[in-house]
C-alpha cells in the first residue's frame, strides 16, 4: 500500500528538513542518513497522521537523532577529530562564527537539539517540549545549560562582553 | 552584535549553505529502505513458522542469547562446512545453519558478540547472490560456493542475511570463538585490542573490568597517535569523556554492548606532543554534567595506536598501504587520480570473482563518492582528504568520487584508491 501524499512531501519538504538534520549532525553524509531513516520510519505510520505531516517527521527525526547509537564502520579511515582549542580573534564575525558553530559540536545530542529546535526553528518551549516527548522543565534546564556550555566553551574563550543567555 | 543573535545567524548561515544534491534520488533510496525493512519483517514473521517445514525456503532465527556454541555438523544439505573461520586473527566457531533450495535466509537478533555468515553451494552453478546485513547494500553476486567467503555482522544489530541462487544451497553463521586464542594484543575479558590493526601499531590498552568507570593508558610516540575506545552496558544518561592532555576533549554516549575489537573502529586521532607522552584518561559520568558513574556493570576500554606512516603519495593525498574493512585486510593494488579541475573519477569494477575495495579522497563540503549497481545509486557519502572507505565494487558496478558544485575549483584533486584483500580462507 502506498501512503497517499508522501512522495509529494518528500519532494516538497525533505530539503527543509535536511537542514534541520545538518544542523543537528554538522556533517553532510550523515544528514542525509538520518533524514532517510526519518523518512522512512513515518512512512510506516503515514496513513495514521493526522494533519501537517512535518511536525510529526520531524518528531521522528529529532528523537532519532538523539537516540542514536555511535556508529561504528571496521576499518573506516576518517576519524573523529578532537576539537581544536585554538582561540580566534573575536572581533571577525565570521571566525567567531566559525568558532561558536565548532562549540556546538560539543555539545550532547539533546542540547543540541535544543538549539537548534528554539534558535533555528523558532519553536517554543512547549513545542519544542512537545516534539522531544519531554517536559517544559527539562527544555530548559537543557538549553540552560547548553548556553552555559556555549558561554564557557574554549573556542570562545576570547569573546567578551557576548551574553549567551 | 549579541551572543543569541550570533547563535541564530550562526545556525541560519549554515543551514542555507546546505545545498540538497540528493533530492532527486532522495525519495527512491526512502522506497528501498521501506522495501527493505518490510522485506526483513516479513522474513522474520516467516521464519518461526517456516523452520520445520523448510522446503524450497530457509529461513533460520538465530538468537543472541545462545549460551553454547554447536559442534560443526560437518556437513550442512550435503556441504561440507568448516567448524571455523579466520577473520583478522579472530576464529568465529560455527554456530547454526540453514538449508534452502532458491532461497535463505537467516535472521540474527542482536548479539553480544560479532558474528559471520557463511554460504556454500553444490551444482555446476555457483552464482550466490547475497543480501545484508546492511538494509542499504545492494545484493552483491558471488561466485564463491565453498564457505570460504563471509559477510560480517557487528555485535548488538539484528540483521537479515538472505542468499539467493539456483538448486539447494547452504548458509552457516558462526560467533566469535572467546576460547579460542585471539590476535597478538592485549585480552581482558573478551575484549582485545590487536598489535596491528592495518599496519596501525598498538602503544598501550587498558579494559576496565565491569564497573570500573574511568581507564587511563600512558606511553610514547611520534607522529599521529589515534585513540579507540568504547563504554557499554552503561545506564541511560552515562556520558563517556575522553581527554587527551594538551590536545582536547570529547563526550559521547556508551554502546549497548561491549565492542570486543575495538582498535579496529574510529577513533580519536591527533598529533603526538614534543614531549611524546600520549597518556590519556577515559571516565564515564552519570549525566553530562553529572558525578563519576557509579554502576556494577560499565564496563570501559582505551587504547592509543601509533598511525601507520606506510602510504604513498597521489595528488597531493597519502593513501594507506593497508586497510580494514567488513572483516578483512587489504592491500592497495591501484590508485587514479584526477587532472587539477576535472569533475570526477569514475572506475568500473574488473573481472573477478572477488571485489575491490574503494576508498574515495577528496577536499571540500561537495565532494561526493558513490557505488553504482545496475545503473542505480546504492551507497553515497561524503569524502575527505584522509580516505573514507566508500565499498566494495564488483564487477559490472562503477564508483566515482565528483565535485557536485556547479563551480570545480581549478586546484581541485580527487583520487579513487583500489584494493585488494589480502586475507581469506577457512581453517577448520
Amino acid at each position: 500500500m502506498e501512503a497517499v501524499g508522501f512522495d509529494e512531501f518528500v519532494v516538497a519538504r525533505s530539503t527543509a528538513l535536511l537542514r534541520t538534520a545538518y544542523l543537528l549532525t554538522h556533517d553532510h553524509a550523515l544528514a542525509e542518513d538520518l533524514l532517510q531513516t526519518a523518512l522512512s520510519k513515518a512512512w510506516f505510520s503515514w496513513s495514521r497522521i493526522d494533519g501537517s505531516p512535518e511536525p510529526y517527521v520531524r518528531r521522528i527525526l529529532v528523537n532519532t537523532y538523539a537516540t542514536w547509537w555511535r556508529r561504528k564502520w571496521n576499518g573506516e579511515l576518517a576519524t573523529e577529530e578532537l576539537p581544536e582549542r585554538a582561540h580566534s580573534d573575536a572581533s571577525d564575525a565570521v571566525s567567531s562564527g566559525h568558532d561558536l558553530w565548532q562549540a556546538m559540536e560539543r555539545l550532547p545530542r539533546r542540547q543540541r537539539a535544543v538549539v537548534v529546535l528554539r534558535y533555528f526553528e523558532d519553536l517554543t518551549e512547549a513545542q519544542t517540549a512537545d516534539l522531544m516527548s519531554c517536559s517544559v522543565g527539562t527544555v530548559k534546564s537543557q538549553l540552560s545549560k547548553a548556553l552555559a556550555k556555549l558561554r564557557i566553551d574554549p573556542a570562545l574563550a576570547t569573546s567578551d562582553g557576548k551574553d549567551l543567555s | 552584535m549579541n551572543g543569541l543573535d550570533e547563535l541564530r545567524w550562526t545556525l541560519d548561515r549554515h543551514a542555507a549553505d546546505v545545498v540538497d544534491h540528493d533530492l532527486g534520488g532522495r525519495l527512491g533510496l526512502v522506497h528501498q529502505r521501506v522495501h527493505a525493512v518490510r522485506r526483513r519483517r516479513r522474513t522474520a514473521a516467516a521464519g518461526a513458522a517456516a523452520l520445520a517445514v523448510v522446503v524450497a525456503v530457509g529461513v533460520g532465527r538465530v538468537t543472541g542469547s545462545d549460551p553454547e556454541v554447536e559442534p560443526s555438523p560437518a556437513k550442512l544439505g550435503g556441504l561440507d562446512v568448516p567448524g571455523s573461520i579466520e577473520s583478522l586473527g579472530y576464529t568465529y566457531r560455527y554456530s547454526s545453519g540453514e538449508v534452502g533450495e532458491g532461497i535463505a535466509a537467516v535472521v540474527l537478533e542482536p548479539a553480544a558478540r560479532p558474528r559471520l555468515v557463511s554460504w556454500g553451494k553444490a551444482g555446476a552453478d555457483d552464482r550466490v547472490t547475497m543480501t545484508g546485513p546492511d538494509p542499504d547494500g545492494a545484493p552483491l553476486d558471488y561466485d564463491v560456493p565453498d564457505f570460504s567467503e563471509f559477510v560480517s555482522v557487528p555485535a548488538g544489530i539484528e540483521a537479515t542475511v538472505s542468499a539467493r541462487g539456483d538448486g539447494e544451497f547452504a548458509l552457516a553463521v558462526y560467533e566469535l570463538d572467546t576460547q579460542a586464542a585471539p590476535p597478538p594484543g592485549v585480552t581482558v575479558d573478551g575484549v582485545t585490542f590487536r598489535e596491528d590493526v592495518a599496519g596501525d601499531r598498538l602503544l598501550d590498552a587498558a579494559v576496565g573490568s565491569p564497573g570500573e568507570s574511568e581507564v587511563t593508558v600512558s606511553g610514547a610516540g611520534t607522529g599521529s597517535v589515534s585513540y579507540r575506545y568504547f563504554c557499554a552496558d552503561a545506564p541511560p544518561g552515562a556520558t563517556v569523556h575522553l581527554e587527551v592532555p594538551g590536545a582536547g576533549a570529547v563526550t559521547g554516549e556508551c554502546d549497548p554492548v561491549p565492542d570486543t575489537d575495538p582498535g579496529a573502529g574510529s577513533g580519536v586521532t591527533v598529533e603526538a606532543p614534543a614531549s611524546g607522552d600520549v597518556g590519556a584518561r577515559l571516565w564515564v559520568t552519570d549525566g553530562e554534567e553529572g558525578p563519576p558513574l557509579v554502576s556494577d556493570d560499565v564496563v570501559v576500554a582505551l587504547g592509543v595506536y601509533a598511525v601507520t606512516p606506510d602510504r604513498s603519495a597521489a595528488a597531493g593525498y597519502a593513501v594507506r598501504d593497508l586497510v580494514e574493512h567488513d572483516g578483512r585486510l587489504w592491500r592497495r593494488a591501484e590508485v587514479r587520480a584526477s587532472e587539477p579541475g576535472q569533475r570526477e573519477v569514475v572506475v568500473a569494477g574488473r573481472e573477478g570473482r572477488l571485489p575491490q575495495l574503494v576508498v574515495g579522497f577528496g577536499r571540500g563540503d561537495e565532494v561526493s563518492a558513490r557505488l553504482e549497481h545496475d545503473g542505480s545509486m546504492w551507497r553515497s557519502g561524503f569524502v575527505d582528504d584522509d580516505g573514507v572507505v566508500v565499498g566494495p565494487l564488483w564487477e559490472g558496478d562503477r564508483a566515482a568520487v565528483r565535485v557536485l558544485s556547479e563551480e570545480v575549483p581549478a586546484a581541485v584533486r580527487l583520487v579513487i584508491a583500489l584494493y585488494e584483500r589480502v586475507d581469506e580462507g577457512p581453517v577448520g
